[in-house]
């Protein structure tokens, strides 16, 4: 646009500079290809207690306030995603950023199985989840933000003190994946207003690679290393999140080009 | 050119007057750079990022196709765990011939966006002692760093008082930036790394 702006006549600048104003008027930015994108929850501040903090950090964290989306990214929208990017398409994805069952679970490159358009996408890497994110203006959650929210249950936020809270997660963590997962919005809202974050799928977040299981050096590796064996628990901040617990085991367990057929992803963004 | 005008006016009132949802006005094709497209799948160039070096030059990973690279992450406020990499490094260096040495680049990568600027790093490099014009030393932002760690496979963790915990790798890449082999864990038997670094150089 800046190229068109310099090097056009000065009715063509004018004539831009008038459509850029008006744009700017309009509620929603309009531009084609119109792609929808998930709804952005607004989340207020909040104190967020690391499973596993670190020998000199704090039991509590602050965190700052961000944009999630409602539920999580659909097969549906990243396919309008790899139809404008090529690159990402089943066939043509780079192995570095994925294994070879990246999107197994689509007809083909830009073909959905039946009814499958509003179940998330499954079968992502995190290269193609961050590629997403990056392209929707938006980014990967935090695994912070990621946990914080999920602490939620459908009325405190603190959820996770409930009774039969934890139980409900660990039940679903003990079923066996369908194919394909369910539509989003699979389960009522949380606290927050945000959907499935615990009962449709696991979801990449930005740092899933900061779990310290090898080669770490310094002076909490102990306590990190016991992410992989059972006693790994005893250890950690709240010793009856056993559900938070797999999921930093899980995550351990993974690397940017894996894809898994109940992992999918949300994308969050800065508050403005 | 009255007819453009009026064309985009028109355009802007209709899309003023449709009542959209949430529409992205992002969302172009990001194609892959073409210098990238002779890149064999695993290149770890291919997660395409911009960085700068130590004299703030702005320079992206395939800058570094054509030699054969030896990268660690790092920080340079590192206390244990990088000077002890720096030790690791020179002795792997020490075991390279000088003709060899010609065809090696010494990468050292800081996940501390925040504190490891250029000038930081090249009073770093001056500190070691590090010869810049086979070693390089790149400050990225969160979003290079963590892309970069994910290729190479280094875990990493900032922790309150902005310092981190991660993996100890020595990578060695060949000259198209694919892994050749990677030394894992302080003070590890490096002949292995040699070896890589010195069958890289021998193919080129």
């Amino acid at each position: 646009m800046r190229k068109l702006i310099l090097h056009s006549s000065p009715l063509l600048r004018y004539a831009v500079g008038v459509t850029l104003l008006l744009s700017v008027g309009c509620s929603k930015p309009v531009a084609p290809p119109a792609i929808e994108l998930t709804a952005l929850i607004t989340i207020p501040d909040g104190m967020y207690r690391p499973l596993y903090p670190g020998k000199s950090e704090p039991a509590e964290v602050v965190l700052s306030g961000f944009l999630l989306e409602e539920h999580a990214v659909t097969n549906q929208q990243f396919l309008s995603f790899v139809k404008i990017n090529p690159r990402w398409q089943r066939s043509r994805v780079r192995s570095l950023f994925a294994d070879k069952g990246y999107l197994q679970h689509w007809v083909g490159d830009v073909e959905l199985a039946t009814d499958s358009e509003l179940s998330p996408v499954t079968n992502v890497s995190w290269f193609a989840a961050r590629a997403y994110a990056e392209w929707a203006g938006r980014r990967l959650p935090t695994l912070a933000e990621w946990e914080y929210i999920s602490m939620a249950s459908e009325t405190s936020a603190y959820g996770r003190d409930e009774k039969g809270y934890n139980q409900l997660i660990l039940n679903w963590y003990g079923k066996v994946t369908p194919p394909i997962p369910p539509a989003v919005r699979f389960r009522v809202a949380n606290f927050f207003g945000v959907y499935d974050m615990h009962g449709l799928i696991w979801e990449w977040v930005d740092d899933f690679n900061s779990a310290l299981v090898t080669g770490e050096s310094r002076g909490n590796s102990a306590l990190d290393r016991n992410l992989f064996c059972g006693s790994g628990s005893i250890g950690s901040a709240d010793p009856s999140d056993y559900a938070a617990f797999m999921r930093f085991a899980f995550r351990s367990s993974l690397e940017a080009h894996y894809t898994t057929r109940n992992q999918g992803f949300r994308c969050a963004a800065d508050l403005k | 050119m009255k007819y453009i005008f009026t064309l985009c006016l028109l355009t802007s009132f209709f899309s003023c007057a449709k009542a959209e949802p949430e529409v992205a006005d992002c969302c172009a094709a990001a194609p892959e750079a073409a210098d990238l497209s002779d890149l064999p799948d695993t290149s770890v160039y291919l997660v395409d990022s911009k960085w700068q070096d130590q004299t703030a030059a702005e320079l992206r990973l395939n800058d570094f196709a054509g030699e054969v690279v030896v990268a660690a992450m790092i920080f340079t406020n590192c206390e244990y765990a990088c000077p002890r990499i720096m030790i690791d490094l020179k002795e792997i260096e020490k075991k390279i011939s000088a003709e060899e040495l010609a065809k090696v680049r010494w990468l050292l990568i800081s996940m501390d966006s925040a504190r490891d600027t250029p000038e930081v790093l090249q009073a770093y490099a001056e500190k070691n002692k590090l010869d810049t014009s086979r070693w390089t030393l790149l400050h990225g932002d969160d979003f290079a760093v963590r892309g970069i760690a994910a290729a190479l496979g280094v875990r990493y963790k900032k922790d309150a008082k902005g310092n981190f915990g991660h993996s100890n790798i020595i990578t060695t890449l060949d000259v198209d930036g694919r892994i050749s082999h990677q030394l894992v864990g302080l003070g590890a038997e490096s002949s292995p790394s040699v070896a890589a670094i010195k069958a890289e150089c021998a193919k080129n």
